[in-house]
Order: C-alpha cells, then structure tokens, then sequence
C-alpha cells in the first residue's frame, strides 16, 4: 500500500523554536519531522511519512489567521500531502483554535485527511469538532505518547477512507453527527423494554438527546402599528416562478429575496412554492395564503400599517439543520433591522 | 378475537403452468396473473417478474410491499380490494418468505430500492423473501395519482391471487393472535397494561379523495378510535406512504406485544389516530388518543410511533405529553432522518425515545447484473450530499452511493430495522 504523506503542524513551543517570548514568529514549513513528530511517525508506522513540519507562533497565527492559513496551505500544497495532522494542543487556546482551523482549511481546499489533538475544553474543539476529526488529547502534555498513537491511528484510517469507528473506539470527540449501527434488539423491543422499566421505576436511557437551543428573549410589542413598517417573511419556500435562485426545498443553506414594489397580489403564475414537507398545491394555487401580501396591501391603503417593506425573505423550511437555520435567521433579522423595518410576520408552513 | 395466522413454508417461486403449492414451491401461472391485473383500465401493460435472495438483482422504484395472504372466512383487503367486510378474525393464509412488490413507472426519480444480495440484504427483511414484482406501465395520459393507487391495488391483487394457492395447504407454522373485548380484558394486577397509540398517517400529505387507508377510508377527517389489534395484521390498513403495507402485516409493536401478553405486561389494546394539520385538530387527536388509552383501556403505558415526515414528531411528542399528564408511563419510537439535524420537536418532559435508525446514512450498493422495474436512477454517485436531487441519471446496474433509508425495508418507522444510532 501506498505511504501516506503527511505534515504535521505545531506551534513555536512544541516546533522548539521558543516559548511565549517567540509566540509572534511567522509561519514556517520545513522538510521532516520536530519534536513530537517522532512520536507521531512512530505511530504511524510503515503506513505513512512524515514529509514537512509546518509551524507558526500562536500570537501570529491569531492577529493573521487568514493570511496564515493561506500561506500554510499554499506550502503544504508543494509537499502533495494526503494527511494534516495538528497538535496536540492541550488546554492551550490559541493554539487549538490554529490546529482546528489549518485542519478545516486542508479538507477543503487541499481535499486531503486531517486529524487534530487538544482537550475536549479547548475553544478550539468547540470551534471545530463538528467539521474535523479532534482526538481528546487531555489538558496537560501527560498523554502526548498516547493522543499521538491516536492521532496517527484515526489519521491513516481518514487518509485510506476507512470507516471510522464510535467516538470512544478511536478517541476522538464526537462531532454531533448521527451514525447507525446495529443493535442487539428490535426497536419495538427496545421501545417496550423502555417503557417496562420506566414503569418499574427502573433505569433506563433515551436513544435520542434533546436539542439544544439557545434561548431569544421576544422583542416588545409595537406600540403603534399606524408608523409600523411591517416585513413579511416565509420559510413555507415562495419562490418566483421557476425557482431561478434554485432555493432548496428542503435542508436549506440560503434563502431568497422578492422584491414586491407595486405588486399588489402574488399572481399564481409569476411564484411557485418549493417546499419538501407539505403538499404545496394550495400555497401554488394561490400564493397569497402562504405570504399574506394581498391583505397586508389592504392594512396598508387602509392605513391600519405604516407601511409595508418591499422585499419578501423566503426559504424553504423543512428538515433544516439548526445551525444553518440560525444563521439565516440572524442574517434576515439584520437586513430588515438595517432597512427599518419595525414588525415581521413570520408565515410558516 | 381470534385469528389464526397459517404460515405456509414457500422455499422458491417459480412460473409455471397453473398458480399452485407443490411441495414447497410456488408456481404462479404468469399469464393469468398477468390478465387479471391489466383489467386496470389505467395500465397499458403488466409485467410480472420473480427475483430470488442471493441474485444479482436489483428492484427499483418501490412503491409498496405486499405479503401474500389468503382469508379463508371472508373478504381480503375489504375496502381497498374486496368489497366491504371484516378482518382480523378467523383463518389466514400467509406465504412465509414472500412478498409482492409494487413499483412505481411514474417516480422515475425514485431511490427506492430492494438488492437480492450485497450489503443492502443486511438491513431488510425484504431482501430476503422471494419477490414477485408488478411493472404496470401507465396508459398515455393517465393521472399520476390514480395510477399509484392503480399499482396499490394491484399489488394487493397479485398478493391475494398467489396466496389463494395456500387455501388447501396444512401450515407448516400457526400464530395466534387473540384479545378479548375490551371490558374482558383483565389480566393479573402485578403485570402493567401496555397500550399502543398509532397514528396510521400525516396529513402534511393528504390522501387522495379515492385512496383506501383503513377499511377503504380515505381517513380524512379520522378520529381516535379503539380497534382491535387484528385489523392492522390481517388487511384492514394499508399506508398511504413512508411505510410498506407490510410492516402493518407484519406489525413489529402489535407482535411484540401479543409476544410480551401475560409475561411481563398485558396488552390492553391499540388506539388508532392520524395527525393531522392544524393545531387545533392536532391537540383534540393527540389529548382523545390518550384519553382513550387511559379511560377505555385502562393503560398504564403507552408506546406510541408515526408514520411520515416532522410534522408528525409534533404529534408524537403532544401524545406522550397528555399521556404522561393523565399518569401513564409513555415511549416512542421515532426515526432520525439527518445526522446532523437531530429530532427538533423534543420537549424537555421527553426522556423515552426509541431510534429504529438514521435514514441519511450513507450505504453503497455494488454493481448488480439484472434490475427489474426500470433501466436507471436518478443519482449523483460523486455527491453524496445529493444536492441537485434528480439531476444525474446512471444505469440503475451500477454501483449506487445511497442512503440507508434508499434501501425497502432497512428502516421502518413503526418500530423495524436492526439498527439504532450513536453520535460521531
């Protein structure tokens, strides 16, 4: 089997360049391994090589991150690497957050296997552990032989494309993405077993955690709508006629802006409603029951609103990752708050 | 109440000169099942293939699954295929390790898929039984809805047509399924009495005016209601999506708790329910489900499924809310769909959720020599995210990147599959 080519990054303390005083040194790739690399090509074996060190001080690293990366990943390139092994980091945060982020940039610009190491408290394993691999180094440099035997082990597997195995088989921590395996019983066994023991008073565990969200405390009412400037918004997936954007009509990543200056009425045959969780026919029939605009007109020429903002945001809702829809949201909320708007009615599906 | 379920032993599926059981073997007169089926005035022509566990054989566009049954003492599918009338009591028929398999000629951007061999046959009952496959190809013109209700019926037609074969022959197995009426049914007081509340479908797809849900309902507008175990294992619901028909058949909760009845609990019976769309109807369904299960089968636990997308996790967890309210102990079971969205409508109250598995969980199916019920699928093989759905079309013989929930059967959402899942 072919070798792998991997590099190793380190900051200026583990590369030996220095301590605190030298945490402002430059980014930097040589030939070959330093320091913990020794460990680390001892793990690795027969099966991989470790061609280049690249290192950079972690004060740097942090006031240039951008820069950093580009010119760290341009390097790397020359090597034609197939694996990115960074740390371990510890406890230390700056450093763990330039071992995420080279990790992160290598996948996806070089497409090559990445594997970090720090403690699962460094800032740096919340920033990243969801798109890397992080093994759970500790938070003192004890376990540095052993999170390298690790590291080494998971990166070859990452490297040949094996299959990765549970999070406390291979030591790393687990990035909150769901995977099947098999189990000894039925669900529907497993599902009576649970309710018998709950009955018991016995113990038992859920197979499904609930989500975490993070609280928004409601904005207060408006004291007058008659100067309200009022939004409209949909996750019910308005689009113009023929999707142009090609909004997902479900697990969406974006959304869509209508401008409706001087439409009065959403013709049927000028929007369509793209959405994977309902039947759409009716919102496609006639699209002012899904975004309320000819009523909205009516309050407006009535003068029960000030006014009516002139851009429809829509996305298409179902089966949205959480964290991409809070991105969306917050990105919606700051446009309408920077366009003045006061009030958004908010019509999902 | 008591059906018998004959379990007749079938170790292959042959074609041959007159549909009958000889020794084992089923030979199915493909001609006259052919005739039988193109009576549909929908359908231009029927092909009726066989495809064995172990072939290099891939069945694609899915629709619906049929287990072979034959009622000895009245309609078969009353409702839906036979005219009215009841199930559940009496004598069936069952061809053990067979299945029909509908597919669908209009979802030609379907994933749907059943392999007779490779890693796929890991996951699904329904790799392992001997299919009998319904290609009916639409007439120019025919409506895509009434076509798809067209094949529904069909494949309940070739299903009671084959098992009419079993009619005079000894079972090699026989199951009981019996349940008192309701007042009688008083087991001993130290094992609790466990109910299941199923709600059959969601409304977030709404059913055809002409569909036949339950008993030939369209259940549109259905209310909570008790009903016997019996109906659902013996032809009185067949899903209108995300579920086969055989999985109510064959129905993973009802059995395990007829298996359980008189051990460690007592089956005090099952409440079915749809969800539908509005709050307000969501509310009075899920609060008259419970209801139910506490004041007319006196539950003390309740397990609860569902059937289609995350809508219905709504009703779901509103179920084991008014449940837990009403001082019953409740469990779900519910099916994960993305790896990283996790089950959204989770209250902080709910802490007994059962997982059968994750549908977008990546699995690759090899290169097959034979497909059945169509020549390609619409797949990306170099995208696993399958963000342009439909766009790349590929020989269906090919090597597919699927995801597990592609594959017929590897994951049922009323409580079937061999999986759970673990977070990475």
């Amino acid at each position: 089997m072919k070798k792998i080519r991997v590099v190793h990054y380190l900051n200026q303390f583990f590369a030996q360049i220095g301590s605190e005083d030298k945490a402002d040194v430059g980014p930097e790739i040589r030939d070959g391994l330093i320091g913990p690399g020794r460990a680390l090509q001892h793990a690795l074996g027969d099966n991989g090589e470790i061609v280049a060190t690249a290192f950079c001080g972690d004060n740097y690293f942090a006031e240039h991150q951008e820069a950093t990366i580009d010119e760290l990943i341009g390097r790397m390139a020359e090597y034609k690497p197939t694996l990115l092994v960074a740390g371990p980091a510890f406890e230390s945060g700056r450093y763990g957050i330039a071992c995420g982020a080279i990790c992160d940039a290598a996948q996806q610009r070089l497409k090559i296997a990445a594997v970090a190491g720090m403690d699962e408290d460094n800032v740096g394993a919340s920033l990243h552990r969801k798109r890397i691999y992080i093994v759970n180094s500790g938070a003192t440099i004890a376990r540095m032989t052993t999170t390298l035997q690790r590291m080494g082990a998971l990166g070859i597997k990452l490297a040949r494309r094996e299959s990765i195995g549970k999070p406390e088989d291979e030591g790393y921590l687990p990035r909150g993405i769901k995977r099947n395996e098999f189990a000894a019983k039925p669900p529907a066994e497993r599902a009576v077993d649970m309710l018998l023991a709950k009955l018991r008073g016995q113990a038992f565990s859920s197979e499904i955690a609930p989500p975490k969200f993070t609280g928004s405390k409601p904005a207060a009412p408006l004291r007058d709508l008659k100067s309200a400037v009022i939004a409209l918004v949909t996750d019910g997936g308005l689009v113009p006629e023929g999707n142009p954007e090609k909004i997902e009509p479900g697990r969406p990543t974006r959304f869509t802006t209508i401008p409706i200056s001087g439409v009065t009425s959403l013709e049927p045959e000028k929007y369509d409603a793209v959405h994977s969780g309902y039947d759409t026919a009716i919102a496609n029939r006639d699209p002012n029951r899904l975004v309320p605009l000819d009523t909205m007109r009516d309050l407006e020429r009535e003068g029960a609103i000030g006014k009516l903002h002139e851009i429809v945001h829509s996305t298409g809702g179902a089966h949205a990752a959480v964290e991409n829809a809070t991105r969306i949201g917050k990105d919606i909320a700051n446009r309408l708050k920077a366009a003045g708007v006061t009030g958004v009615i908010l019509t999902s599906t | 109440m008591r059906l018998e379920l004959g379990l007749v032993n079938i170790t292959n599926v042959r074609f041959g000169a007159c549909t009958e059981i000889v020794r084992d073997e089923l030979f199915i007169d493909r001609a006259a099942l052919i005739a039988q089926l193109e009576q549909e005035p929908l359908f231009e022509r029927v092909e009726i293939e066989l495809a064995h566990p172990g072939d290099s054989c891939r069945i694609l566009r899915v629709l619906d699954v049929v287990e072979p049954r034959y009622r000895l003492n009245g309609a078969n599918f009353p409702g839906a295929l036979d005219p009215n009338g009841l199930v559940g009591e009496g004598e069936t028929r069952a061809l053990k390790d067979v299945a029909v398999v509908e597919t669908d000629q209009f979802a030609t951007q379907s994933r749907s898929i059943i392999d007779m061999s490779g890693p796929a046959v890991e996951y699904s009952p329904l790799c392992h039984t001997h299919n009998i496959i319904v290609v009916a190809h639409p007439k120019p013109g025919a409506d895509k809805a009434d076509y798809r209700l067209a094949v529904k019926r069909a494949g309940l037609k070739a299903a009671t047509y084959v098992a009419a074969a079993a009619r005079n022959v000894a079972p090699s197995e026989k199951r009981i399924f019996e349940l008192p009426p309701v007042a009688a049914n008083q087991g001993p007081k130290e094992l609790p009495r466990i109910a299941y509340i199923f709600p059959m479908h969601s409304h977030q797809h709404p059913t055809q005016q002409n569909e036949t849900v339950f008993y030939g309902s369209n259940i549109q507008g259905f209310m909570p209601t008790i009903v016997h175990p019996n109906e659902i294992l013996d032809g009185g619901l067949m899903f209108s999506y995300s579920a086969f028909t055989w999985f109510a058949q064959n129905h993973p909760v009802i059995h395990e708790l007829y298996r359980r009845h008189g051990h460690d609990l007592w089956f005090a019976g099952v409440v079915l329910t749809v969800a539908p769309v509005t709050i307000a109807e969501k509310e009075r369904n899920t609060a008259l489900a419970a209801r139910l299960a506490k004041e007319v089968l006196n539950a003390d636990g309740v397990v609860a499924t569902k059937i289609g997308g995350g809508a219905v996790d709504t009703d779901l967890m509103m179920i084991y809310t008014r449940a837990e309210e009403m001082g019953m102990k409740a469990a779900l079971i519910i099916m994960e769909r993305y790896p990283d969205t996790g089950i959204t409508f989770v209250p902080a109250n709910v802490n007994a959720l059962v997982t059968p598995g994750l549908t977008r969980d990546p699995i690759t199916v090899p290169a097959v020599k034979r497909v059945i019920g169509g020549d390609t699928i619409a797949l990306d093989n170099a995208d696993p995210d399958n963000s342009n759905p439909g766009v790349t079309v590929i020989p269906a013989t090919s090597e597919l990147n699927l995801w597990m929930g592609d594959i017929a059967g590897a994951i049922s959402q009323v409580g079937a599959s061999r999986l759970t899942t673990y977070m990475s």
